[in-house]
């Protein structure tokens, strides 16, 4: 379902508008092209390789808290 | 971390000389059981911080299902700001498509300064048309709209459309463009990615890329869709979703099928690639016309979201960006009891849906070709998640 992951930004390249992003010690390249003035430490909301927007610590929190809770009950499909 | 968010593994081989495509998913269809047992008010708020990706899409059908189902209705003012909101969350989606997508199939990169124009004023928009959010509220029953800067904010989208994708007035597109000549002349002519990439299809000879027999889904009813998403088989259903058995597409493309210029596209390429490229421009154009004459025409005879049932049960039915989203509730006593959410992605990237059937399809090639041709016609549909693609 059409879910964007918070991610923290722990490095950023600004040549070519790129950042690392983490969450729970994994790693991805995601692009910042969506998203002006990112700053490492920021959370972003990741989707298809782009960082969509900045998010508060507080509403990373709680949107990972959701995911994790989603995850744990959604369950799989047959 | 992607693969919180689910993604798609699609397989292209051959077969006794046919194509042969899988396509499996791991998108979490079922998370909106998270919201079971919550009250809706918390659910009202969480909901589209969970789904994200086109949040408004998902509030919008959210607050209209949980509404309908304790049996208020909201004034049609604010369901006619509601809509106005999808409309251009669905404008922006677009765009994004449009300048990320399109250029790297050009070999160039994204079109990062335009991206940014449309962000800012999407995100300005919504300031003016629901200040403080007060629209997408449960029970909603205020209007704050700061018409002038809502009207700037769509000058300054209508700038970025005429600039870089239509090369003119979106209103002026739509009456200029009617034919595939009128296409063909236009592609010629305008240096827009939008433009460069039809011309770059129709070179290639791939403007018929991808045809099916899946055809479009009808307009379900609440009788029939409450049915569907209900019962035992609702979780299969809402996984891998069927029309009295066979598939079914609902996207920007079926939805702009019986305009003019995608009519008359279909003819000769039927639901191939070019008459889907073209449906984005064409919806592109004709949101900003929407949009437009909906901020002009506050409160006239806007169409409803499609709302449905009450008594505990709310149904909730929203064109977002890539189609048809339902939301189905179940509420007792304040709290959800059940939540269903069919979206557009699990009809069109069904196993044997328009995406699986138009890709088996695909005539022999060398593999970087089909994996060109596979990106294409994926990104025409869009999915809404990362993919992967392997050629045996």
């Amino acid at each position: 379902m059409c879910l964007a992951i918070p991610a923290q930004i722990v490095s950023i390249d600004e040549v070519d508008d790129m950042a690392t992003v983490a969450l729970d010690g994994v790693s991805k390249q995601v692009s910042l092209a969506l998203v002006e003035n990112a700053a490492v430490g920021d959370y972003v909301l990741v989707h298809v390789g782009y960082a969509l927007n900045k998010l508060s610590t507080e509403e990373a929190d709680r949107t990972l808290r959701l995911i994790s809770e989603a995850g744990t009950v959604g369950g799989d499909p047959p | 971390m992607a693969d919180l968010a689910g993604r798609l593994n699609i397989e292209l081989g051959r077969k006794d000389g046919g194509g042969e495509v899988s396509i499996r998913s791991s998108r979490p269809v079922l998370a909106s059981r998270v919201f079971v047992g919550k009250r809706l008010e918390e659910t009202a708020v969480a909901l589209p911080s969970l789904f994200s990706v086109c949040a408004t899409a998902q509030a919008c059908a959210c607050l209209c299902a949980c509404e309908a189902a304790v049996g208020f209705s909201s004034h049609p003012v604010v369901a006619s700001l509601r809509l106005l909101l999808v409309d251009a969350e669905t404008l922006k989606e677009h765009l994004w498509r449009l300048l990320l997508d399109w250029p790297r199939f050009l070999g160039e990169p994204p079109q990062a300064e335009g991206i940014r124009e449309v962000m800012s004023a999407f995100a300005r928009l919504g300031a003016c048309v629901s200040r403080s959010d007060h629209v997408l509220r449960l029970g909603a029953a205020e209007v704050d709209v700061d018409l002038s800067g809502a009207a700037a904010c769509m000058d300054e989208l209508e700038r970025v459309i005429s600039q870089r994708v239509l090369d003119r007035a979106p209103a002026a597109w739509l009456t200029d463009l009617r034919s595939e000549s009128d296409l063909l002349e236009w592609s010629h002519h305008t240096a827009t990615v939008g433009a460069r990439l039809i011309r770059d299809i129709r070179g290639r000879g791939w403007s018929s890329l991808g045809p099916s027999a899946v055809s479009a889904l009808p307009d379900l009813s609440a009788a029939e869709l409450d049915g569907l998403l209900s019962g035992p088989e609702a979780d299969r259903f809402v996984a891998a979703p069927l029309w009295r058995g066979a598939p079914a597409e609902t996207s920007p493309f079926t939805r702009n099928r019986d305009r003019g210029l995608v009519a008359g596209l279909m003819v000769a390429h039927g639901n191939g690639l070019l008459p889907r490229l073209t449906a984005r421009l064409v919806e592109v154009a004709a949101l900003q016309v929407r949009l437009r004459d909906g901020l002009e025409d506050l409160g006239g005879p806007l169409e409803a979201v499609g709302t449905e049932r009450g008594e505990g049960v709310g149904l909730a039915r929203v064109q977002a960006a890539r189609g048809l989203l339902v939301h189905r509730v179940v509420v007792d006593r304040g709290c959800i009891r059940d939540y269903r959410i069919l979206a557009p992605t699990e009809w069109n990237f069904h196993p044997l849906g328009v995406v699986g059937r138009g890709l088996a399809g695909l005539p022999p090639a060398d593999a970087d070709i089909l994996a060109r041709q596979v990106g294409l016609f994926v990104t025409a549909v869009d999915p809404c998640v990362e993919y992967d693609v392997k050629i045996r």
